[in-house]
This record gives C-alpha cells, sequence and structure tokens, in this order.
C-alpha cells in the first residue's frame, strides 16, 4: 500500500505537468504533417539560435525536475514507514546551502552568457537600424492589422496599404516593422519564425525577421499562423493573423492589387 | 500545557492515501474534461426580444399574454426552424421561379463561387490530400461540416472502398469516377443553414446571442456593444441608408472585421464558411423583423391573422432580396492622394466647418467626436447647477436606433469601423450611417465636395501629413474663410451661402 501510493503521488507530479502541457493534443490527435511535437520546424536566420537557447534550458528544467520531485518522491516513501520514535529535525548546513546557491547561480550564469549574442542579434537596434521600415503592425483587440507605406515608400501618409489579418512579406529581404498596440498588452508571436514580442500601448517597438529562403523551399506551404502570446481580454483565444512568404515579384503584385483596391470605386469591395 | 503522547500512525495513514487519491481524481478529472469540451451544442428555442415581450405583456393581460407570446414563437418557428435546425419556410410564389432560400449558394455569383471553391482547396487541404493519396479511410471528419461528413461517409466512403474508379453515375457521362467526384465534393462544399448556426454557436453566440440580439454573455464586456441584427440595420454597408445590406457588405465585415471594435477579422476560414454565415446572420435579422412585425400587429389588432404572418415575412424578404438594387455605385475615378490639393483640403474644411455639411456640430471643430449637437437635454428632466450657479439641463449624448450613445468618430484615432479606403468615408458621407445620428449629405453638396471632406478628413488622421494640412489651413486663412476653392475639382457653388442655409435632418 505504502509504494503504491507513493507511485500514485509520483505519477500525480509528472502527469500532471504533462497534462498541463497539453499532453493529449499530441497523444490523442493525429499528427498534422510537417509539425513535431513541440515547435514547428523553424524557417528564420535566427531559428536556430532560439531553439538551441529553448532546449538547453529545457533540458536544464528537465534534469531538476526529475531530481528535485525524484528525491520528494524518495522522502515521501522513505519516511513514511509507521514508526512510534519521536522525529528529530536537522538545522544549518553551510556546505549544503553554499551548494544550493552556487549551482542555480552557475547555471543562471550559463544562460546569461548563452544568450548573449542572439539577444543582441535580435533585439538590439544595431541589427536592423540601417534597414527601411518594412511597415507596421497595429495588435487591437482581437486582431492583428498590417499597414504598408505604399508606392510613396512613407508611413503615415494617404496612400498607406492596410490589410487586416494577413500579413504578406516578400523571402529576399530583411523585415523590420513597427509593433504598436491601440488598446492593452498583447504579444506578437509567428511560432514558425521564431519571434516573439510585447506589443506596449504608447511605444513603437522595431521588430526584424529574414526568411531563410532554402529551408522555406523544403517547407509544403507558405503561410503559417501568428497568435496573440499574451491574455489581452475575454477575446485573446480570436487573435489570430496569418503570414504568408511570397517571392519579390509576386508581393509587388500584391501590393499593386491592394492599392488598386484602395483607389477603386469598391465594386469588388 | 502538556506535551501529546499519542501515536500519530493511524491518521497520518489515512490522510496521505485520501489526499493523494483526491488529487489523483481530480488531476485526471480535469484531463478528461479538457478532451471533451464542446461549445453550445445544446439546441434551444429562439426567444422574442425583450422590447417585444414588454409590448405584449402590456397590450394583454396576463393570462392571454403567455398563449398570445407562444402563438407569435410558433408562426416564427414554422417560418424560421429552430436554432438546431434552422431554415426558411419557402414561399409558393417562390416555387415557378425556383428560388430557394435554404439553398443559399444558389445567389452566389460565379465569382464568389470560384472563391469559394479556392478557398475549400486550403479548408480540406488534409482530406484532399489524403483523397489524392487514395488513403481514403484515413480522411479526419472536418469541424462544421456535419452535412458534408455524413454524405462523405455513407455515400463515398463505402463506394471509394469497394471501387474508386468506378463511376460515379455510370448512366451519365456529366460525371467523372468516384474519385473524382470525391474531391469535387469537398473542393465545392458550401455549408448549409444547420452548419452555419453550428458555427455561429461557436463563433458568434458568445456576443451576439442565441436570436441575434447582441446579448450574448460577452456582450456586456465589450465597448462599442455587438450588432444587434433584429432591427435589420446594419451600419457599414454600400447600400442605401436605412435599407438591408447586400451579401457582400455583410461579408466584407466578417472578414475584415469591425476595425478597434470587438468585432475581429475572421478571415481565418473560408469564404464557404463566411458566407454561410452570412445567410445564418441574415436568417436572424429577417426573422427578428418579422418578429417585430408580427408584435406590432397583434398589439394593433389584438389578434393574428393566419395569412398575416405570411404577408409580413414576403414583406421583410423583399426588403432583402431588393438589397442589391440598393447598391451605392460610384461611377467616376476614386481620386487618388496625389491628386488631392491644398485647395482640395482647403475647401473640405471650408466645408466641414461650414452650416451646410455640418460636420463640426457632432465631430467637433478639431474632429474629436465632441460636438455640441452630440447632446440633448436628459429626457427625464434632470437639471445641474453650471458655474454661476444657474440651473441647467443635463446633458446626456444622443442615442442611436439600438439604444446606446451615439459616438461620433475621433478622426484623430486614425481608424474607421466601417473600413479607411476613401470609397468607404465617402459612402458614410454620401449616404450617413443606418442606425445612427449621422446623416446623409445634403443635396446641395455635390460628389466633388464630399471628397473634399473624405480627403479633409483622411488628411486629420493621427500620424498622416501635418503638412498637408497647415497648408490647407493657410490657404483657407489667406481666402479668409470665403475664398472659392480652384482647384480642378472645385463645384463649390454653395460656398458663399453656408451661413443661411440651414441642414434638415
Amino acid at each position: 500500500m505504502r509504494i503504491l501510493v507513493t507511485l500514485l503521488f509520483a505519477a500525480l507530479l509528472f502527469l500532471g505537468v504533462w497534462t498541463f502541457a497539453d499532453a493529449e493534443t499530441f497523444l490523442l490527435a493525429p499528427m498534422p504533417e510537417g509539425y513535431t511535437w513541440w515547435w514547428p520546424k523553424e524557417i528564420s536566420t535566427y531559428g536556430q539560435d532560439i531553439d538551441f537557447l529553448f532546449e538547453l534550458i529545457s533540458w536544464m528544467v528537465l534534469v531538476f525536475f526529475v531530481l528535485t520531485e525524484g528525491m520528494l518522491v524518495w522522502f515521501v516513501y522513505k519516511y513514511s514507514k509507521p514508526t512510534d520514535e519521536k522525529g528529530s529535525g536537522s538545522h544549518g548546513n553551510h556546505k549544503l546551502e553554499l551548494l544550493w546557491t552556487a549551482i542555480p547561480a552557475g547555471l543562471l550564469l550559463i544562460i546569461a552568457f548563452a544568450q548573449m549574442s542572439t539577444f543582441a542579434n535580435i533585439k538590439f537596434a544595431g541589427s536592423f537600424e540601417n534597414e527601411p521600415v518594412f511597415g507596421e503592425i497595429w495588435g487591437s483587440q482581437f486582431d492583428w492589422r498590417f499597414k504598408y507605406p505604399g508606392h510613396d515608400g512613407r508611413l503615415g501618409t494617404a496612400d498607406d496599404v492596410e490589410s487586416p489579418f494577413e500579413l504578406v512579406v516578400p523571402d529576399d529581404q530583411k523585415i523590420v516593422m513597427n509593433l504598436r498596440s491601440r488598446d492593452v498588452l498583447h504579444s506578437f508571436f509567428i511560432p514558425k519564425l521564431r519571434l516573439k514580442q510585447d506589443a506596449v500601448p504608447g511605444m513603437t517597438i522595431p521588430i526584424w525577421f529574414q526568411v531563410d529562403q532554402e529551408q522555406l523551399a523544403e517547407e509544403s506551404k507558405n503561410e503559417f499562423d501568428i497568435i496573440c502570446a499574451e491574455l489581452c481580454g475575454w477575446g485573446h483565444y480570436k487573435m489570430s493573423g496569418r503570414i504568408r512568404i511570397v517571392s519579390r515579384a509576386e508581393f509587388d503584385a500584391w501590393i499593386d492589387e491592394m492599392t488598386t483596391k484602395k483607389f477603386d470605386n469598391g465594386e469588388i469591395n | 500545557m502538556s506535551p501529546t503522547t499519542h501515536s500519530p500512525t493511524p491518521r497520518w495513514r489515512g490522510s496521505v492515501s485520501t489526499v493523494t487519491l483526491a488529487m489523483l481524481g481530480l488531476g485526471s478529472g480535469s484531463a478528461i474534461l479538457g478532451c471533451s469540451y464542446e461549445p453550445h451544442s445544446m439546441p434551444r428555442e429562439y426567444q422574442l426580444a425583450d422590447l417585444n415581450e414588454v409590448a405584449l405583456a402590456e397590450a394583454f393581460a396576463p393570462s392571454r399574454a403567455a398563449a398570445v407570446g407562444a402563438q407569435v414563437r410558433g408562426s416564427l418557428e414554422m417560418l424560421f426552424g429552430t436554432p438546431a435546425n434552422p431554415r426558411f419556410l419557402e414561399l409558393e410564389e417562390w416555387w415557378d421561379e425556383e428560388i430557394d432560400p435554404n439553398d443559399a449558394s444558389l445567389e452566389l455569383s460565379d465569382e464568389a463561387f470560384d472563391e469559394v471553391k479556392s478557398d475549400n482547396l486550403r479548408r480540406f487541404r488534409r482530406q484532399l490530400y489524403l483523397l489524392d493519396a487514395r488513403r481514403y479511410a484515413e480522411v479526419p471528419e472536418p469541424l462544421y461540416a456535419d452535412d458534408l461528413w455524413a454524405t462523405w461517409q455513407d455515400e463515398y466512403l463505402p463506394a471509394l472502398l469497394d471501387s474508386p474508379d468506378a463511376p460515379y453515375d455510370p448512366d451519365d457521362d456529366e460525371y467523372g469516377t468516384w474519385h473524382e467526384e470525391a474531391k469535387y465534393l469537398f473542393e465545392s462544399w458550401y455549408p448549409t443553414l444547420r452548419e452555419s448556426a453550428e458555427m455561429y454557436r461557436a463563433q458568434c453566440l458568445h456576443c451576439h446571442g442565441n436570436d441575434g440580439g447582441g446579448d450574448g454573455p460577452t456582450a456586456d464586456y465589450v465597448s462599442p456593444r455587438p450588432r444587434d441584427y433584429r432591427l435589420g440595420i446594419f451600419k457599414w454597408v454600400a447600400v442605401d441608408r436605412n435599407f438591408r445590406p447586400r451579401r457582400e457588405d455583410l461579408y466584407k465585415v466578417l472578414h475584415d472585421g469591425a476595425y478597434f471594435t470587438a468585432m475581429p477579422s475572421f478571415a481565418r476560414f473560408s469564404s464557404g464558411e463566411l458566407n454561410g454565415l452570412v445567410d445564418y446572420v441574415r436568417l436572424l435579422a429577417i426573422r427578428g423583423e418579422t418578429e417585430s412585425l408580427l408584435v406590432g400587429e397583434l398589439v394593433e389588432e389584438e389578434y393574428l391573422r393566419a395569412e398575416s404572418v405570411l404577408e409580413n415575412y414576403s414583406l421583410v424578404w423583399d426588403k432583402w432580396e431588393g438589397a442589391d438594387e440598393k447598391y451605392v455605385s460610384y461611377a467616376g475615378q476614386v481620386p487618388t492622394p496625389d491628386s488631392v490639393t491644398p485647395n482640395m483640403l482647403a475647401h473640405g474644411r471650408e466645408l466641414f466647418l461650414g452650416t451646410v455639411a455640418n460636420c463640426y456640430t457632432c465631430h467637433g471643430t478639431d474632429g474629436r467626436g465632441n460636438g455640441e449637437s452630440l447632446f440633448e437635454p436628459d429626457p427625464d428632466g434632470l437639471t445641474e447647477l453650471n458655474d454661476e450657479g444657474e440651473e441647467v439641463p443635463v446633458l446626456i449624448k444622443r442615442k442611436d436606433e439600438w439604444g446606446d450613445d451615439s459616438e461620433p468618430r475621433n478622426f484623430h484615432m486614425g481608424v474607421f469601423h466601417g473600413g479607411g479606403r476613401p470609397i468607404d468615408l465617402f459612402r458614410r458621407v454620401k449616404y450617413g450611417i443606418s442606425g445612427t445620428i449621422m446623416p446623409a449629405a445634403d443635396s446641395s453638396l455635390t460628389d466633388a465636395d464630399l471628397w473634399s471632406l473624405v480627403y479633409y478628413v483622411l488628411s486629420i488622421v493621427e500620424g498622416q501629413d501635418v503638412n498637408r494640412i497647415l497648408e490647407a489651413r493657410a490657404v483657407a486663412d489667406a481666402g479668409d474663410g470665403h475664398g472659392h476653392s480652384h482647384d480642378e475639382s472645385g463645384h463649390d457653388d454653395s460656398g458663399d451661402n453656408h451661413e443661411t442655409q440651414e441642414e434638415g435632418h
């Protein structure tokens, strides 16, 4: 009975985490094509760096999760034996305390150094400040809208082109966009490109990505999900979008079509 | 206090196993529940609108009100079915013309049908892929396509598993093999009203309510409030003021969303699904309007004639069927920003602040949506003391047809719920916005005048080119506010009469 209860306790700990990590989606549902059991395959130039950090941290967490929870379960089992002896406590052990302070500090330092170049590459202005701004991303409860400068190349003029839901980008350039919010905090997230950035009301936050053309060529489609990754209100789950990555020629044709649509007489809607 | 010496053994063991088992049960319970949650699939009845319930309760004695209410509900159920099985009643006069409102896809134009077809290729990508690979048994069930799935399982799947390359119909050459026809089944799928109602319950009901009354569970938390379809009035349309919207108008709102309201873009669904939702919204709107007419007749006549149910039904249908004829087209060339001159903007500004177009009275002189005409004295006669200690009536915002506060657009926000294209604004200015205090433009204003207004409004929009508006002001000030505009599109015949004309609306 003692071993059974302990095993059930252990199962609760491990299965519980798994359940909340949405295990049933890949256990019960058939896996759609092109998906792996965790992330979809990345197609961004900095996707590999993000994946490396993600895996590094995940493995660290996994090792210590198993270690600490294993110890917990072991102690539950070890000291569950009925006894009439009075319990005795122990208090204070400098060596132990040093150890469990130094190990996490060391791990945090490893993470800190490992992420430095990646963070700088993605977030620091140096990697995109010389590029022209490709467009604006506006988040509002509960959708994403994308604004392009139109033919005059300047944002904030009357020939700007607006696209609800769908972000269309060419595959041959570094895309720098300004991320803005109209109301509350949102988070712009393209899992396929490993791009995630909070949108903060009142702030204009530049983001950038570049599609890896070789990796894109291996994909069976060119449309990927955009979601909101910050709980932004009751309709958060509805806040989605789509990125369509096309060739330069297709993109130019699309911008022309959108511009024509903006200034036609609305027959087509 | 004396130290206790009891043995903890029995209680201790008991509590560990109980707590552990309870937690285990909770964990697995929530995991199972998490897998099988089904939103709002319970069939329910359509209810009468609150306003109509009240009207009936006031007109009839309590003993009769319930019976009369049931009569209206029964009539409506005959006409429109139930939420679980919605349908239109076919009228006899439609039979000869072969109009079947339940088969809405017949109304789709060829282009729209092609669009549905190409979007379905994406929606059923997985199904079509497996069909191509001839792995028929693995084709997964799609969402919101009950009828399609039933046809697939009952008719196509057995035939495909048996002999996929046998002709679908040996007596008719028009059909291909079962394999080809199965592909066509998915490519050209168009949801039935029942399937669209199912989708409506999952995607729209939480705001727009079971009856389309804009009173779903989340409706109280969004501003502006969700549309109440039951009046048959929709704001973001390309038809004349106070006429019913076209299918394309409703489709556009579904596809693009109403920007900066809680109505998001639903572009992630195929055009077949969106057109199906349009059908169902039309059903709810037509149902709501018919209901109001029936209740109105009951209150007035004290009884409901059997034939008047059908009369009212076809009356409402006529309005919707005639929507295409009320389409507002603009035959000319829409001015592009390049063709906009400072003179044109100056003319627009003059009109905006003038008494013919009268924009400033609601939108405010600087376009912030806070003009004086927006307010009216409180109907209950409430008063307050002003700064000088005088008693003045409390001012409240004027209401729209749905009873909500009017909110004239603040142009500095740079967002327009019904679309920000010049042609969208042109339509709003020229024909007003149905159900709101935004009136149609005065008939003395020419199209060129309206385009000046549209571009003046666009120039106020936040983030637009500030220099243009400064230039425009300079031009207007130089002319001392009375100058005619001399740009290529200026037809300012009414320029000098601004002060003497009053717009009646």
